[in-house]
């Protein structure tokens, strides 16, 4: 595998057009991808041109540590919440 | 309270045992009663899914204080444990659509506040002026059961939700600094009775804030709701209008049919029993009498021929407005799908619809 040098969080949308356009796997050889558990459970489809849905198959990449799935703690999440605006909540 | 505290008092209000939530998030037992008792606190991929059952928002779970939930008027109001889960869920929308609306600074007009009255009404004649009075404020026309729907979500931005009510209820209002004015109408009910419920919420909205010198401000006693109907009778059948309608229909001996009452009640957008009943106010016609009428002509009230629109899960200006934010950047996809309640994959058809709309025109070249 070729050495993966960046570090990229991935979002739901993301992932999903990955898959769509078809580079997702490239994406992952080149890059250190990490998201997060809801994003695994919420990226399960993409549609192709056509509006037909083709799976997404993320947790062969998890189990693999292809990818690095992280989830956040109750206190992490304070944190983020008065340092920021709450207009992300 | 504590994020345990608001979970099992949540729980509790929706009527929901641990196995009922456990099958609706897919997390374990133990796990949500260590959250409930404190003896664990869930992580964020827990709380999503928490905060989905029971529609609130991530942050309501982190705040310490005591929550103070808005108050909803309601028409008839369900069992409490299926009333605390449609609150939630109304209160839910309506907070998207306010997010939605100040993200696209969208209503660039709204003048729902010129609406609202200062003294509640004391009588029937007030309500009756408040009506025909509302009704030219509003510019609503002859047959405001057409234009009122319209008028209210796009004009005064009242947000107007067509939900699951099943024959639990008819209808609920609420009005909030936050979210401004909001409707709950029951989507099973036909079109005529959503009109005349769109009505009645609009006297319990603008009479919202005169509501402080009334006993309590969550409760409606029955002559708040004859209020309301009477309002919504005046409002939706015009007098001038409704006298020219029906007698354009009588013969020489001064008879009209049922058949030709139900086009009058078409036209306005009303049930025939709901004409009835205005004819008594306007033609001083007898209370018996009106109910022999209504007795006799129930074949025609709402019968197979008189065809209802089914109304859509979200409003039109609502999935507007969210597209808008999309196309415009100032929502990610998941977030869209979360407002529209969608799957994220189904987000790009949506992606290519918005990309044909680049059309700009100037005015002054038309």
């Amino acid at each position: 595998m070729v050495s993966r040098s960046k570090l990229v969080l991935f979002d739901t949308g993301i992932i999903i057009q990955s898959f769509r356009l078809g580079i997702w796997d490239a994406l992952v050889s080149h890059y250190h991808i990490i998201t997060s558990e809801i994003v695994v459970e919420e990226a399960k489809f993409f549609m192709d041109e056509n509006n037909i849905r083709h799976p997404i198959e993320l947790l062969p990449y998890v189990a693999s540590k292809a990818i690095q799935v992280e989830d956040v703690s109750l206190s992490e999440l304070k944190v983020f919440k008065n340092t920021h605006d709450p207009v992300y909540f | 309270m504590n994020i345990g505290g608001r979970l099992k008092a949540l729980r509790d209000a929706f009527g929901w045992t641990l196995s009922d939530v456990e099958s609706r998030t897919n997390i374990g037992l133990s796990s949500l009663s260590d959250f409930e008792n404190g003896k664990r606190e869930p992580m964020l991929s827990h709380l999503k899914k928490l905060a989905e059952v029971y529609q609130k928002p991530i942050s309501f779970f982190l705040e310490t204080g005591v929550s103070k939930e808005p108050v909803l008027l309601w028409r008839k109001k369900p069992e409490p444990s299926k009333a605390a889960q449609l609150e939630a869920k109304f209160v839910k929308l309506c907070r998207q659509y306010k997010n939605l609306e100040v993200w696209t600074k969208n209503p660039k007009m709204s003048e729902f506040d010129q609406l609202f009255v200062a003294g509640y009404p004391k009588e029937y004649n007030d309500v009756r002026k408040l009506a025909c009075d509302t009704c030219k404020r509003m510019d609503l026309g002859s047959r405001p059961g057409e234009s009122l729907f319209r008028v209210l979500e796009e004009v005064y931005a009242v947000k107007i939700f067509n939900l699951d009510l099943k024959s639990e209820g008819s209808s609920a209002c609420i009005y909030t600094e936050d979210y401004g004015p909001a409707i709950m109408l029951n989507r099973e009910s036909v079109q005529w009775r959503r009109n005349f419920d769109l009505a009645h919420e609009l006297f319990h909205l603008i009479t919202w804030k005169a509501r402080a010198d009334v006993k309590d401000p969550g409760f409606l006693e029955s002559k708040d709701e004859k209020c309301a109907n009477y309002f919504a009778s005046v409002l939706l059948m015009p007098e001038e209008p409704l006298k020219e309608a029906v007698e354009s229909y009588l013969n020489e001996k001064k008879e009209i049919t049922f058949a030709d009452l139900d086009s009058v009640a078409r036209q306005f957008g009303v049930s025939l029993e709901a004409l009835f009943w205005r004819i008594h106010y306007v033609y001083g016609t007898a209370a018996e009498q009106i109910e022999k009428w209504i007795a006799a002509s129930k074949m025609f009230n709402g019968g197979p021929l008189r065809k209802s629109d089914a109304p859509g899960d979200l409003p039109e200006r609502y999935k507007n407005l969210a597209l808008t934010a999309l196309m415009e950047g100032l929502m990610s996809s998941r977030q869209f799908a979360n407002y529209l309640d969608i799957n994220p994959a189904d987000v790009y058809s949506y992606q290519k619809l918005g990309k044909s709309d680049g059309i700009k025109i100037k005015t002054g070249t038309f």
